[in-house]
């Protein structure tokens, strides 16, 4: 570990100081950012963008022009041709692959359009997943809760999901009440950072809203800045701050 | 350490999940098991009760003939000999100083289909199968007296005779030669089961073959002459010629330069084979159709786990996104490797352990039937080492197998990220 990761600590405990600290290690920093598949005409650039620690960003814009490619480049999925992403002030383009599966463990947490749950395992295991690959965010739920099991129960409870739906396949819980578990699991060890590619377009329209919020809500309780991608302007106004995708990718 | 048991973890789990398709898939390994081991199993006892018919005898003497052709009548009592060789030649045989014991033996007659063998006591004294065991009478005794037979087990069983029973020999081995009903015998003894040829045959004295055949010549009684049994119980009945004789040595060492001394001396023309190197010939010649039964339980075997790799591959298509949301929570595409790569190693070794144990069952329930019926000993023993191999083999193959799906999963995992559009 470097002297510079503070982890979770200096978030949690709320160190005198620790905020001037945490400014300076931005949860997303991207800059002269350029990407291209090798036979596509499809090009991102993005010069500059950053998303401070636990700040909350709504990027909008429509299907298809790049938001899901610059998640997987963020994710660290994708590697970009030139610029560099930073993560929770760690420089993405040093790292080699499998160092990069275990910084995105570590690191972040996401939660998809639909399909975010394992159908095997039940909401608690799916909830306590990052913990299993992740040995700091392990730690930091055992910091925070006493064990990872009661940090999943906590979450789960916060996010308004009854403990008689433990027991319950997955498959049949309705597609709000996966949305949730999912957001459980992105929050689970408190990660620097949440990624949502539109989480709400599966959800009704009344869903919507309270889902954003409740997320929202939770972020700030955590501590994690959250990246909220959809094509839904009207829920653009929720967050700390909107960006339009077109604004960013420069092509 | 860790990692690798919430894989193992999450792979069973997906496995449960799974459970109806992941059965056939170990149905079919178990039963590619249950064939290949199974066969491997009757092979290794069919090849031993064969090779091993005849133990401790360093020399089979007959008249000049092929060696096949020599152990087939000598050691199986198949077919009969062209020539026979001289009584007075197996004498200077057993009079050499090399020689320990000899055992003559001559054929010819049948006892509805099953062939007559004469001997002397020293056949039960001497004769070793399989790995030197001795020869054990289940009832009664040896044969003493002429017109006294004592049976194989197996023929005692099959035709329902016990001690005390009247026996009719058959001149020939053919169902419409004539009988030597004018002097029948009397069963005195039942061998113990042997697994060998010897429990498909009876056994007389040689005196009682010469006996039988005392007014008969070139194969039919002489019309209008005929010697009752007791006359023919005070004649001369020491034979003239004998079919084959069996030579145990004093010392193994001088099994050559008796075979070479043998064939080539002076005297009557005589063949001297070894019994272990002539069953080893005849056993390949006859394992041809082993070989073609081996390449159609590989090629079913194949099979089964071709099955394997395309019902996971199938799979595959619906755990993408499953994948995708491992790979979310940092699983590296190494993981997704030994995931899926963990589920075709336990679907296997499952399979296996299935197909033995119910292969275990099958010899247990079945293994008196064929051996009632075929005279095949197959006995419910622990795996050997060559099938514990086969056992492995198919283990490892199984696993390679499932190494084509986990491979693509493991390239899916690296080009869909956590994007896969559903």
């Amino acid at each position: 570990m470097s002297e510079l990761d503070l982890g979770p600590v200096a978030r949690d405990e709320k160190v005198p100081g620790a905020e001037a600290l945490l400014a300076e290690r931005p949860a997303v920093r991207v800059k002269d950012l350029s990407f291209s598949w090798p036979r596509g005409s499809f090009r991102l650039r993005v010069k500059s963008f950053e998303v401070k620690a636990g700040e909350r960003v709504f990027i909008s814009g429509p299907s298809g022009c790049g938001k899901s490619t610059f998640l997987s480049l963020i994710a660290g999925i994708l590697r970009p041709r030139e610029g560099e992403i930073s993560i929770d002030g760690q420089d993405l383009a040093v790292k080699s692959g499998p160092k990069r599966d275990k910084f995105r463990g570590d690191k972040l947490g996401f939660i998809f359009q639909q399909f975010n749950l394992v159908p095997y395992l039940n909401i608690l295991e799916n909830v306590m997943l990052p913990c299993r690959f992740s040995q700091v965010r392990n730690e930091s739920a055992v910091r925070a809760s006493g064990s990872a099991a009661k940090a999943a129960r906590d979450l789960i409870a916060r996010l308004e999901l009854g403990e008689d739906l433990f027991d319950r396949p997955v498959s049949r819980l309705s597609v709000g009440q996966q949305q949730r578990v999912a957001a459980a699991r992105a929050l689970m060890g408190r990660p620097p950072l949440l990624v949502a590619d539109e989480p709400t377009s599966a959800l009704d329209a009344d869903l919507r809203l309270s889902f954003l919020r409740l997320l929202a809500q939770e972020c700030r309780e955590a501590g994690s800045a959250l990246l909220f991608v959809s094509h839904d302007r009207s829920l653009a106004g929720e967050l700390d701050r909107a960006v339009e995708f077109k604004d960013l990718n420069e092509t | 350490m860790k990692r690798f048991g919430t894989l193992v973890g999450l792979a069973l789990k997906s496995a449960w999940n799974r459970r109806l398709t992941l059965f056939l898939i170990v149905l079919s390994v178990s039963l590619s098991t249950i064939l290949l081991v199974g066969l491997e199993r009757v092979r290794g006892q069919v090849r031993t009760a064969f090779v091993q018919a005849i133990s401790g005898t360093d020399l089979v003497v007959g008249a000049r003939g092929g060696q096949i052709q020599i152990i087939l009548y000598a050691v199986f009592h198949l077919g009969g000999a062209t020539n026979n060789m001289g009584w007075d030649s197996a004498q200077k045989i057993a009079q050499r100083s090399e020689v320990a014991w000899t055992i003559p033996i001559s054929m010819g007659d049948s006892h509805r289909g099953y062939p007559v063998v004469a001997t002397t006591g020293d056949f039960f004294k001497f004769f070793r199968y399989r790995r030197g065991l001795e020869l054990k009478l289940a009832k009664g005794r040896e044969f003493g007296d002429i017109f006294e037979v004592v049976l194989g087990s197996e023929l005692a069983r099959k035709l329902n005779y016990d001690l005390g029973q009247s026996v009719v020999l058959r001149h020939g081995l053919g169902a419409v030669a004539p009988e030597h009903s004018d002097k029948p015998f009397t069963v005195v003894g039942v061998l113990a089961p042997t697994g060998s040829p010897v429990d498909r045959s009876l056994y007389i004295n040689l005196e009682s073959m010469e006996a039988i055949h005392i007014d008969w010549r070139g194969g039919a009684p002489i019309r209008g002459f005929s010697v009752s049994a007791e006359r023919a119980r005070k004649m001369n009945l020491t034979p003239k010629t004998i079919t084959a004789l069996l030579v145990g040595l004093k010392n193994r060492r001088d099994v050559f330069n008796l075979q070479r001394e043998l064939q080539s001396g002076p005297g009557e023309a005589l063949s001297a084979v070894m019994p272990g190197v002539a069953l080893d010939q005849l056993w390949r010649i006859l394992g041809t159709g082993e070989k073609v039964l081996w390449l159609v339980s590989i090629l079913v075997t194949a099979t089964g786990l071709m099955g394997l790799i395309s019902s996971v591959l199938a799979g595959l298509g619906e755990r993408r996104r499953e994948l995708a949301i491992l790979r979310s929570v940092g699983a590296r595409p190494f993981d997704i490797l030994t995931l899926l790569s963990l589920e075709s190693l336990a679907l296997t070794v499952a399979g296996v352990l299935i197909g033995l144990s119910v292969l275990a069952f099958i010899i247990a329930v079945l293994g008196p039937v064929i051996s009632d019926n075929y005279g095949v000993v197959i006995d419910l023993s622990p795996p050997t080492a060559r099938e514990w191999l086969l056992s492995l083999a198919i283990v490892a193959a199984g696993y390679l197998a499932g190494l084509v799906p986990a491979i693509r999963a493991y390239f899916l995992s690296l080009g869909d990220g956590l994007s896969v559009s559903v």
